[in-house]
């Protein structure tokens, strides 16, 4: 009764959609491996709980792909449909009466991993924002705890540089590309607050013999307001009061400099924040507000839905304004330590990298994947030409094709699915047409139980109903409570808290992934910058540590030696 | 956001509020409260400040000075205190603008740093002009404008007018938008104190 599964295991289409995956592991083919597992099953399948679960998945996937019964469908996709789903529905049985939870996350990571690859290659993985951020976000906490582990004083560092350039940009610092002060202020002689009052400048009067020119802003205490109260006046006060003068002699318009450099990158960083902003406000912000404007409800909802609106995207805003300087400060740095590790490219501890990163590249090379890279191009392109340069929107419209092109080959794959069940479920077809009752295959193994039919799950437009009409049921109710009992001031709160962070949820995936790249780009830039250093470094080393171990062996020889 | 979006998100225009608290003393001239909205603040905040309006300096002309402009009183100038009590960090903005010759006493900051009782006093005295105590005073207007433009974004308007007059190029400075930004602490504090001032 197990053979079907353990066929479509071993089907040679597994082992082509393996390979595409792993083409460094491409003879290892795991799902041969587990057909091999459930052929050799010579005791009593329920001994072994997990792979029952994960047979019981795989029939589902099969299922899935072949999707619900049409009036297309041929006599051979029927039988095949009521075959599977015996089988699905036994095993399915079998781990009831042997309490074995069929829950996914119970299978070892890499059994889950041969299902996620199945269930993409079929379109069956649906979009779940919330899962994926979750999934993001745990795969990179655990990457930046184990950065944090590894280099504490370097991580440290980082987070602490990108807290205040957080800090640095939340300041409201204009555009000055210096804080000289323009000499031709100074000849003003009778600006006074009445003439600021009606601002009117037009009987401005000059007077050339009170020009300035190095009137300036002193440099220490205007960084001070640059980097803020806290980072910045302890540093400068200790440069102004002890700094050595033969220190400050080595450049005298040190603070000059760094200001500028401070003021600049402030500049940048405001602009970097803006655009986010910008595209906050579009995606998050304003769409609720319009939201808000169309839900006549009453004074009191609309003003606790703006409040609400408005608090939750102050809270995303900041969060995402720490989040993208942070993570992605020390991602790029991660980045570039992975650039510089390159020099070890060829040593055995790299080579699970190296795998990894010549897979990764094989499964989403332009011979598997072209769409995304060619609607990504094109996206670029576009805007390249239509905003006459390199700005932020190429970037995203590379990504918005890269992305259109992923849906694309989803839906490739969704409709293509039926032939995959095809392909895998050969012999089990085979069988089907030497048996006269295919049910029989599934069925003499626990004859005389009466089965419950269509447990792989086709909704019905039924089941649909009922669960709309509970939750419409359930949502009017408490609705017309808060309706009598505040004139809808909690729905509105919680319609206004809800709607910007749902909407955040999915937007910050593609956002941080956009990110990632110039980001990640720059800390590999950075690391090609800094490679040659380190090897030229490590070889001068090298020859240090050979050339006195040559020398002390070279002692040696001549103390042991018996001449 | 661009600058037009921020003033907008922030509600920084016209948004600073100005209270007068009534003072203690029957002498004691009105302090009055300026809140600076986020978008001016360091951190991105409200800020409250409270202002002393017997800051502002305003000389009363002797009879020849009198004479001479046509008027009984100077106008009215910030003082270096003044400025500061505005200015969202108390930053001393008279501290900040030093010369490079420090001690040149002839320059505008250095007389303005004296304070208002004291030049008053040099003033009666005939140690400096009129002319001398409103032109330092003016310096520090103008470049009080200049910090508060250029650092917290405030004031950016009057700011840019300034530097257009004086020659300059403001939408270099302060950016494209800057004559949208009309918002300004100093000027509401102005304002706020006069109101407090003037006899019911």
């Amino acid at each position: 009764m197990y053979k079907p599964a353990a066929d479509i295991l071993a089907s040679p289409v597994l082992g082509d959609i393996w390979e595409r995956a792993h083409v460094t592991k491409k003879e290892e083919n795991p799902y041969q491996e587990l057909a091999d597992q459930v052929h050799d099953i010579t005791d009593n399948i329920e001994e072994h709980p997990k792979l029952l679960v994960f047979m019981h998945r795989l029939v589902g996937l099969e299922l899935g792909a072949l999707g619900k019964p049409k009036n297309s469908d041929t006599v051979e996709d029927t039988k095949l449909r009521h075959n599977l789903d015996n089988i699905y529905t036994h095993i399915g049985t079998l781990c009831k009466q042997n309490n074995i939870s069929l829950t996914k996350t119970k299978l070892p990571e890499d059994q889950q991993h041969l299902l996620d690859i199945i269930e993409n290659h079929t379109g069956q993985k649906s979009f779940t924002p919330f899962k994926s951020l979750t999934k993001i976000t745990k795969n990179l906490a655990v990457d930046i705890y184990d950065e944090a582990r590894e280099h504490p004083f370097m991580f440290t560092g980082f987070c602490a540089m990108a807290l205040g350039v957080v800090n640095m940009s939340r300041q409201s610092a204009g555009k000055f590309s210096t804080l000289s002060v323009d000499p031709a202020l100074t000849t003003i002689t009778n600006l006074d607050m009445d003439m600021l009052l009606s601002d009117d400048m037009d009987d401005l009067k000059f007077d050339e013999s009170y020009l300035n020119t190095d009137l300036v802003m002193g440099c220490h205490d205007t960084a001070i307001e640059l980097a803020g109260m806290v980072a910045g006046e302890p540093g400068a006060n200790l440069m102004r009061d002890h700094a050595p003068d033969w220190i400050v002699s080595l450049s005298p318009d040190h603070c000059s400099k760094v200001q500028d450099l401070a003021s600049k990158t402030q500049n940048g960083t405001q602009w970097f924040f803006d655009k986010i902003h910008e595209r906050l406000d579009a995606i998050i912000k304003d769409p609720t507000t319009a939201i808000g404007d169309t839900m006549n409800f009453g004074e009191q909802f609309q003003a606790s839905f703006y409040q609400a609106t408005q608090a939750t995207s102050d809270f995303i805003y900041a969060f995402n304004d720490w989040e993208n300087i942070t993570i992605h400060t020390i991602l790029a740095v991660m980045s570039a330590r992975a650039v510089i590790k390159l020099k070890d490219w060829n040593t055995p501890e790299h080579k699970e990298t190296r795998d990894n990163i010549k897979d990764f590249w094989h499964r989403n090379s332009i011979a598997n994947k072209p769409l995304p890279y060619v609607l990504a191009a094109s996206g670029s392109t576009y805007a390249y030409m239509a905003t006459n340069g390199a700005t932020p929107e190429t970037l995203w419209s590379g990504i918005s094709g890269l992305v259109a092109g992923g849906i694309a080959h989803k839906i490739h794959n969704k409709i293509k699915s039926k032939d995959f069940v095809h392909d895998t479920t050969i012999s089990i077809s085979k069988s089907n047409a030497q048996s006269a009752d295919p049910s029989l295959i599934v069925s003499e193994q626990i004859a005389g139980e009466d089965l419950p039919k269509n447990s792989y799950k086709y909704k019905t437009w039924k089941d649909y109903a009922k669960t709309t009409a509970t939750t419409v049921g359930a949502t009017t109710i408490l609705t017309t409570i808060d309706a009598i009992a505040t004139n809808g001031q909690i729905t509105g709160s919680l319609l206004g808290g809800a709607i910007p962070t749902a909407i955040y949820l999915g937007y910050n995936v593609p956002e941080d992934a956009v990110l990632h790249v110039p980001f990640m780009l720059g800390g590999g830039a950075l690391g090609a910058v800094t490679l040659p250093f380190v090897i030229g470094i490590e070889m001068a080393k090298d020859s240090l540590v050979n050339l006195v171990k040559g020398n002390n062996n070279d002692g040696d020889d001549h103390t042991n030696d018996p001449s | 956001m661009n600058q037009t979006l921020r003033n907008i998100f922030f509600g920084t225009a016209a948004s600073i509020t100005a209270i007068a608290i009534p003072s203690e003393g029957a002498q004691a001239e009105p302090i009055i409260t300026v809140t600076h909205p986020p978008a001016v603040t360091q951190m991105g905040g409200e800020t409250t400040k409270q202002v002393d309006c017997g800051e502002l300096i305003q000389l009363e002309y002797n009879a020849a000075d009198a004479k001479k402009f046509g008027r009984e009183k100077s106008g009215l100038y910030p003082s270096c205190e003044f400025v500061k009590q505005v200015d969202t960090n108390s930053q001393d903005i008279c501290g900040l603008s030093k010369n490079s010759q420090n001690n040149n006493n002839q320059n505008q900051i250095t007389i303005a740093s004296l304070g208002g009782d004291t030049l008053k006093q040099k003033y009666a005295s005939g140690e400096f002009s009129a002319e001398r105590i409103t032109n330092a005073l003016s310096t520090v207007t103008s470049v009080s404008l200049n910090h508060l433009a250029g650092i917290h974004n405030d004031c950016v308007s009057r700011a840019g007018k300034l530097e257009a007059r004086a020659g300059g190029n403001p939408n270099k400075v302060y950016g494209d938008d800057w004559q949208t930004r009309t918002s300004c602490s100093l000027v509401d504090a102005l304002k706020s104190c006069k109101a407090a001032m003037t006899p019911d």
